[in-house]
């Protein structure tokens, strides 16, 4: 029986909370398919991909049985188009086809399914508006949307920058305006959010998880255009204030992604673990383990 | 809303990638102006407003039979004991322990984004351990607290944030993240948008009661959000994006309307202690109003709150179409019942656009 994890246990070999997390996750694992969002729902692609990169990380033998029957799930509804939706039962909307990309190039092959996937992500973009002075950001430009039909928002972007450049489109044109688009949503006093900067004057606030993920966006096409070294100080400012496992999983990548090691990251993510071990999510777990491993970016970049 | 109807269970039936597109009407920077232009709202004064000629023929609509009544609290402070004055304000709308008694209850505060620089935009925590509190004490059988946060995906974050998470945890209620839950499609029931169906969580759905607990606040789209707004907050970003910008394509009025109308929560409960004028939802500043609204019919909850906050009902484009289609929102159609409402001196700021 696993026991309850002290944060005090901290060691120098490797965390004793990775163990106990990876057991964990295990545990949360819809048979045959992949993970849920929350404890017992039904599996979705996106905790999937993120507890498949926490498996990888480990390196056991079995852990790759585990992964490859997760990349099947994943093309297994995988969309004629070539789009994947959220979960097996809901095919639309297609946010999460960069993340069946992603974990189908790291294990090189459904070689077939990321071409069907690409062209689907590249056939599709955020809707376009004309400028607005009510608006911080510019409307013009396209990325991706969380829905078909919809404007442009950063995380979906910045997970389509993610997909295309791991397939070797870092200099296709819509990816070059989409580094244009995670560079314009950053906030002026550093970080991004969701993807809105000024509305009707005034900023909004940064969040560590976007922030997180544009870093990791922006690095894999090397994309800076001064927004990085903000965004970086704002993570390294707000990760040791905010215990949440996704700001610190997010947060810390992104940083990794740009060769910036927060000192205080091993004790953070233990201490989250400790919090958060009696009743977390999947996405939470493979979040930390990624974050707390060596070079977490390489399954993304 | 407990729908057993099996029809509204998910199905194999393939979705329609139509489901969620096909937008109303244009849209500015991600957002959307309500269906009627947008118009300045009214001081309790009674100034002359430029208005869109639908929404007075709204506001003017008989409403039929449509009555509702609500009660007001005077509250000074979240230190008072709420706990007794919401059993009190729901025993003067008529209710008893058979509201709660036996059922699954879910309660929807407004927690919007996580800071703790603002706790003025979300609904206080004290409010809503005061409603569960009460459920309990009446019998309910369970108490979730649960929200779909437009501005985040990450809700622990905003429960770290906002101080909800120890909160909920001294008090052993759990929370639920609406944004990833499992979803049932619905037919809309009212169909002002193009959206035929609707994905709710599997926890609204299958909720005995539902409870809205909107904060007070300004918007600067919308004019207001209270209880009707609020549900926003209930359909799952998963499906509709963050933002939910799918609604804002659709309408937010529509969406509003169609929302409010589908999942239709039993009661509404306004935080208006300490609510937020100017720039609402997020960036406004704090404004006392020293108030709780309940009651069963969020039309004529919104409306009372609306005429506390100065402003005028009829001059807010979603309570204006509610009128007769969610419930009243004509004074002399609302029994009035607790504190008289008393419109203040200085409205809440809204933004002038």
């Amino acid at each position: 029986m696993v026991g309850r994890f002290d944060a005090n246990q901290l060691s120098d070999s490797r965390p004793i909370w990775i163990d106990q997390a990876l057991g964990k996750l295990a545990t949360l694992r819809m048979e045959g398919r992949g993970w849920p969002y929350q404890p017992g729902n039904s599996a979705a692609v996106e905790p999937t991909v993120l507890a498949s990169f926490a498996l990888a990380a480990d390196d056991e033998p079995t852990n790759l049985v585990t992964v490859k029957e997760a990349a099947e799930w994943i093309a297994s509804i995988q969309r004629d188009d070539g789009a994947i939706g959220v979960t097996a039962r809901l095919p639309f909307p297609a946010w999460a086809t960069p993340y069946g990309i992603l974990l189908w190039t790291h294990l090189d092959s459904y070689l077939v399914n990321v071409e069907r996937a690409v062209a689907f992500l590249l056939s599709r973009e955020g809707r376009r508006l004309p400028r607005s002075s009510e608006s911080g950001h510019d409307t013009t430009l396209a990325g991706w949307p969380w829905v078909s039909g919809t404007h442009s928002w950063l995380e979906p972007t910045a997970l389509s920058i993610l997909a295309l450049a791991k397939v070797g489109h870092a200099d296709h044109a819509r990816v070059d305006e989409a580094v244009h688009l995670v560079n314009d949503r950053a906030l002026r006093s550093g970080g991004w959010n969701h993807g809105n900067t000024v509305v009707f004057g005034t900023e909004l606030r940064a969040q560590p998880g976007p922030t997180g993920l544009a870093l990791l966006a922006l690095a894999s096409v090397n994309g800076d255009t001064g927004a990085v070294e903000k965004g970086s100080e704002y993570l390294i400012g707000s990760l040791p204030r905010i215990g949440s496992p996704r700001a610190l999983g997010w947060g810390i990548l992104g940083l990794s992604a740009w060769g910036i090691q927060l000192e205080s990251a091993p004790r953070l993510l233990a201490e989250c673990y400790s919090k958060i071990q009696l009743n977390p999510t999947p996405m939470d777990l493979a979040l930390l383990i990624l974050a707390g491993g060596n070079e977490p970016e390489r399954f993304f970049i | 809303m407990n729908q057993n109807d099996s029809s509204s269970e998910l199905n194999d039936r393939e979705l329609r990638e139509g489901d969620h597109e096909t937008p109303r009407k244009e849209n500015e920077g991600g957002n959307t102006r309500p269906l009627l232009s947008r118009r300045k709202l009214l001081w309790a004064g009674g100034a002359a407003l430029g208005a869109g000629v639908g929404a007075k023929l709204f506001w003017d609509h008989q409403e039929g039979f449509s009555r509702a009544s609500v009660f007001v609290a005077k509250v000074d402070s979240y230190e008072a004991d709420l706990v007794e004055i919401l059993q009190v304000a729901l025993q003067q709308l008529g209710f008893d322990k058979n509201l709660f008694e036996g059922r699954s209850v879910l309660l929807k505060p407004n927690l919007v984004e996580p800071t703790r620089e603002a706790p003025h935009i979300n609904t206080h925590p004290s409010v809503t351990v005061a409603v569960a509190e009460v459920a309990r004490r009446w019998g309910a059988r369970e108490v979730i607290v649960a929200e779909g946060p437009g501005h985040t995906r990450d809700s622990y974050l905003v429960l770290h944030e906002s101080e909800y998470g120890p909160t909920l945890e001294n008090n052993g209620i759990k929370f639920l993240d609406l944004n990833t839950d499992d979803v049932v499609r619905v037919r809309n029931s009212l169909g002002y948008t193009t959206l035929e169906e609707l994905y709710l969580p599997r926890s609204v759905v299958q909720a005995d009661l539902v409870i809205s607990l909107p904060k007070m606040k300004t918007h600067h789209w919308a004019g207001v959000t209270l209880s009707m707004k609020n549900l926003f907050g209930v359909m799952p970003g998963i499906c509709y994006g963050w933002p939910k910008n799918v609604l804002h394509f659709e309408g937010i009025t529509a969406s509003i309307l169609d929302i409010a109308y589908t999942v239709r929560p039993q009661l509404a409960i306004v935080d208006g202690i300490v609510g937020m004028e100017g720039d609402g939802p997020i960036m406004g500043t704090p404004r006392k109003a020293g108030y709780l609204i309940a009651g069963s019919n969020l039309a004529a909850v919104d409306s009372t709150a609306v005429r506390l906050m100065g402003l005028e009902p009829g001059n807010i484009d979603h309570i204006a179409r509610a009128s007769g289609l969610i419930g009243p929102i004509r004074e002399a159609h609302i029994d009035q019942r607790g504190e008289a409402v008393v419109k203040p001196s200085n409205p809440f700021k809204t933004v002038d656009l």
